[in-house]
């Protein structure tokens, strides 16, 4: 069983919830690419998967303490 | 024990965090299911799935269908889920969840979709809408 501690979760939680209030701000900037957030900001962006964790690795931030996202118009989605 | 959603402004449907253990693979991710009573099936979803943290030959699972064509899913095993809730964290054991492909039968890239926490697995809780906190709730009795 992994360690999860109740503040990773409570950070997971918070930034889930600031993503989904800020989508349309984000799609702005960011529409049709990765994007990592940590702490309400964004701390790695690319249109690409596979460079988009490579900028992570780079960057040394660990996958599970970003919450991670595919920016796009999500409206016409059934 | 009650869940709590979050809707999203830009779609206005409701999703939920959740941590996904799959215990044979030893790994851990981070979702923001879709809350889907329409979906039959839970599955996540390739684009929000690093490919390079797998690290692992995925087997395939069954052929799923969708509005924009079908698509092989690979097996996750031994799965868990873990939500947040009013009292604490919540571990739920969901046995082998479905990782979508990339592309469809025919080829074609699959369009980036969210993952989704089907009725298989929404069955295990009662599903309750506050009007007075414009929130969704899924709530599990003490018998769970």
């Amino acid at each position: 069983m992994p360690i999860i501690t109740e503040e990773q979760f409570k950070q997971f939680i918070d930034d889930s919830k600031w993503l989904q209030r800020n989508y349309n701000k984000l799609i702005k900037e960011f529409n049709l690419e990765y994007i990592a957030i940590r702490n309400h900001k964004v701390v790695a962006h690319h249109k690409e998967m596979n460079e988009f964790e490579r900028e992570l690795k780079q960057s040394n931030i660990a996958i599970l303490d970003v919450v991670v996202e595919f920016i796009r118009d999500k409206r016409n989605e059934v | 024990m009650h869940i709590e959603c979050y809707q999203c402004f830009n779609d206005k449907r409701y999703y939920v965090p959740a941590y996904v253990f799959s215990k044979r693979l030893d790994f851990v991710l981070k979702i923001n299911f879709l809350v889907d009573t329409g979906s039959s099936t839970t599955l996540l979803s390739w684009n929000e799935v690093p490919y390079a943290t797998l690290k692992t030959n995925l087997k395939e699972h069954r052929v799923l269908t969708g509005t924009g064509g079908s698509f092989k899913a690979f097996i996750l095993p031994e799965c868990s889920l873990f939500f947040y809730a009013n009292n604490g964290i919540h571990n739920l054991a969901v046995g082998d969840l479905g990782l979508s492909n990339y592309l469809t039968v025919d080829g074609r890239l699959c369009p980036a979709v969210p993952s989704v926490l089907g009725i298989d697995i929404l069955n295990n809780f009662d599903i309750s809408y506050s009007d007075d906190l414009e929130r969704l709730f899924l709530t599990q009795s003490e018998k769970h």
